[in-house]
Order: C-alpha cells, then structure tokens, then sequence
C-alpha cells in the first residue's frame, strides 16, 4: 500500500487539516496543467474539487487503493475530468494538445480505469436524476433513504399505494433517461 | 393488476406479494427485457442508496472552505511580494476619475433604494396540492384548502391553516415547511427563521431548500453572518444553488 493511502483516508473522514494537505501538494499542478491547456484557475479548483468529490466516492465504496503518489493519482484524475470538459466545450472536436493530453491519460490510467468508470456511470445517473420533476427526486430520494415506506407515505402526506405506484412510475422513468443517454449507450456492459 | 415496473420495484424493495409472484416469475421466464430492466433498476437502486446516503455534501462544504483559504492565502503572498504596488499605482491615476464615480455610484444608490429596497429579490415556490382520487382525509382536505389559499398569494390564510396543520403534526416537516414559506410570504421574517431553522439543520428532503430561505430569510432580518453559513450549505445539486451563490455575491 502506498504511504499517501492515509491521504485518502482523511479524505474519507472529512479530515479538515488532511484534505488541506491534499490541495497544498496536488493543486499546483493541476493549476499548472489546466492554464497549459485552455483553462482557467477557476476551472482548475472546480475540476479539482469534482475529482476529489469522485475519489472520495470510489474510497468509499470499493475499498479504493493508491497504487502511486497522491499528486500523480489527482493530475490524472483531473486530466481526465478535464479532456472531458474540452470535449463537451468544443462538441468532441479534440484538437492535438488535447489528443497528447488524452494519450498521456490514456496510459497512465490503467490502473484505475475500472473504478473511474463506474464512478462516471454513477455520476450520470445522479446527473439524470437531478431532471426528472421535483415530486418524483423527492420520492426517489425519501425511499432511498428509508425502509418505512407507509412512514414516507404519511410523511409526503400520501396513501402507501399512490407512493409505490409514483416510485414505480419514477424509477422507470430514470432507468428511460440512462438508458437513451449516449454514455450509457457506449459503456452498456 | 399491476404494471411490469411496479412487479420490479416491488420485487427489489422485497414487498413482492403472492399474487403477483407467478406473474413475475413468467416474465423473467419469458421476456429477455424484462430481465434486463431487472438487472439495471437493481443496480440503479444500489447506486441511489448508496449516493443519497453517503456524506457528500459535507465533503463538499470543506473542500469549498479549503479552497477559499488555500486561494486567499495566495493572493495575500503575491502581495506581500509586492504586486501590490502595481494595484496602488493604479489607485493614484484613477483619481481624478474619482469625483465622476462617487457621483455616479449615488445615482446608482438611490436607483437602487428606490426600486429594489431589499437589494435581493427572490420568489417563493409554489405550493404542491396531494390529492389522490378516491381519498377522504379531512386533515388532507384542509392542507388542500392551504395550499389554495398559499398559491393565491392570501399568506395571512395558508399561514393560519398551516399553523393548525402543524400543531396538529409537529413531525411533519411539509408542513412546517410550507408555513416557513407563508410567514415569508406575510413578510414575517423573524417567524419564518423559527420554522425553517430545524429544517436546515435537519435531514429531510426540504433541507436544502430550507437552507437557501432560511438565507434569504436572515439577510432581510440583516443578520448577514448567519445568513452566509445557511447560503453556504446550499449544494450544487439543488434547484436553488445559482440563487444562493447570486445572494451570496450581493454580500
């Protein structure tokens, strides 16, 4: 296991004084790559923020280990993050530096590749979520968040009936959403 | 008879009845797709579980903080190193501009008092009615007649019913909610605080929307500081995070 893995821990623990250590050692560089690549510092913080918001979840959820240091492992991730967001800027036009960038991201990312790409498969679905009407995330995300459905039920100040028919009714409607979204399409296992 | 999808989600959430079990197992039998949408609302429901139940949004609160330290840190040491004095030597040669402006920036003041006295405008949602056919509540008839009274504007009404409502059922955050929103609406700002507070401070599903009136709530009240502690808490996933930042800026 590599020494910065406790990094990550601290991440997982919301450790003020530890995710501060994280930004003070990884965030020069990503500054540095992102102004070198069409960017911003604004930009640069935003994708930093994002990558450690996903790193936190692949920690969290399967038992994520670093491979390599943590400056490394986030200039990756942000590189990522950010061809993604030259991609989605100039309508999948990638133009050479962002080609270099994506091959240099290519190779390095092996390792992670799997974990990375079930966190964009989660993100996806929260960002589908977030367009379905407010009455049916508030339904999702109460019966998510709880097993008493007949409490919820009363909660929202509905019969338990009508609540399982509009969960029924919401769920489909997400799974529609992820199914015709063209990431889906592409990585459909 | 129930419809395929809610065979699925019963199916997953374990309330399956008997009854429709024999239907369920025939199109797993028989229909590949209904196996497939199966397979990926499992999933989704893994996923939802475990995102809408992770702390993220706390994450979020201290990397934002983190941010601002790191950033204003920088910025202080560039000055120290004295980029400053290229900012001061633009001080001097504005001068001259400076009567022009002042007198501009009053106009602009007093454009601004007289149009726009609370310098933020915001708008209240509006209020969902809960009928469901064929139900006779009288509790939900009465939540109908505020959310009639709410959405015609008549605060003084909803504010009335929804106080009853909520004495009735003190647990129930829409209602209390709902009540925040009509105190806001009567302009009662101190009382809106008293309702909307534990909600913000809570887990229910209003708590981000509570967070962004409770803001708007407290910087009418002038009580700025704690306004920007609740603004700050509204997340990037919530339908009001663009007005809490606009808010923010205005502070």
């Amino acid at each position: 296991m590599h020494p910065d893995q406790q990094l990550i821990q601290f991440l997982l623990e919301n450790n003020h004084a530890g995710i501060q250590t994280i930004y003070k050692r990884c965030t020069p560089k990503v500054v540095h790559m992102i102004l070198a690549n069409s960017g911003s510092e604004d930009d640069a913080y935003d994708i930093f923020q994002e990558s450690l918001v996903d790193v936190y979840h692949m920690a969290r959820d399967r038992g994520f280990q670093l491979s390599t240091s943590i400056e490394s492992f986030m200039l990756l991730v942000s590189k990522r993050k950010w061809l993604n967001v030259l991609k989605k800027r100039k309508g999948l036009e990638v133009t050479n530096a962002e080609e270099s960038l994506s091959n240099s991201v290519d190779d390095s990312m092996e390792a992670y590749e799997a974990h990375l790409q079930q966190v964009d498969k989660e993100n996806l679905l929260m960002e589908q979520l977030m367009t379905l009407g407010e009455r049916c995330q508030e339904i999702i995300r109460q019966c998510m968040n709880s097993k008493n459905q007949e409490k919820i039920a009363e909660m929202l100040g509905v019969s338990y009936a009508y609540l399982r028919k509009k969960k029924s009714e919401c769920m489909a409607k997400l799974g529609e959403k992820l199914r015709n979204h063209p990431f889906f399409k592409m990585n459909r296992s | 008879m129930k419809t395929r999808d809610e065979l699925i989600q019963d199916y997953i959430d374990g309330v399956l009845r008997a009854e429709d079990r024999l239907e369920f197992d025939r199109l797993l039998r028989e229909d590949m797709e209904f196996g497939e949408e199966l397979k990926l609302q499992t999933e989704m429901q893994g996923i939802l579980k475990d995102r809408l139940g992770s702390k993220e949004e706390d994450l979020r609160t201290t990397l934002k903080a983190i941010e601002r330290e790191i950033r204003d840190g920088e910025r202080d040491a560039k000055a120290d190193d004295g980029e400053i004095l290229a900012e001061k030597n633009k001080v001097i040669s504005w001068k001259k501009w400076i009567i022009p402006l002042v007198a501009a920036a009053c106009l602009l003041l007093i454009g601004k008092l007289f149009f726009f006295p609370t310098g933020y405008h915001y708008e209240l949602p509006d209020m969902p009615s809960e009928i469901v056919r064929g139900q006779e509540d009288p509790e939900l008839n009465r939540y109908e007649e505020a959310v009639r009274a709410y959405n015609r504007k008549d605060y003084e009404k909803s504010t009335r019913i929804l106080e009853e409502l909520s004495a009735k059922e003190p647990e129930l955050m829409q209602y209390r909610y709902f009540l925040g929103l009509s105190l806001m609406g009567k302009k009662d700002f101190l009382m809106a605080v008293d309702q909307l507070k534990p909600i913000a401070d809570g887990e229910s599903v209003f708590q981000q929307d509570a967070c962004y009136y409770l803001g708007v709530s407290l910087h009418e009240l002038e009580r700025d500081t704690e306004a920007v502690e609740y603004l700050e808490k509204v997340s990037r996933e919530s339908k009001h995070y663009e007005d809490a930042q606009e808010l923010l800026e205005i502070k």
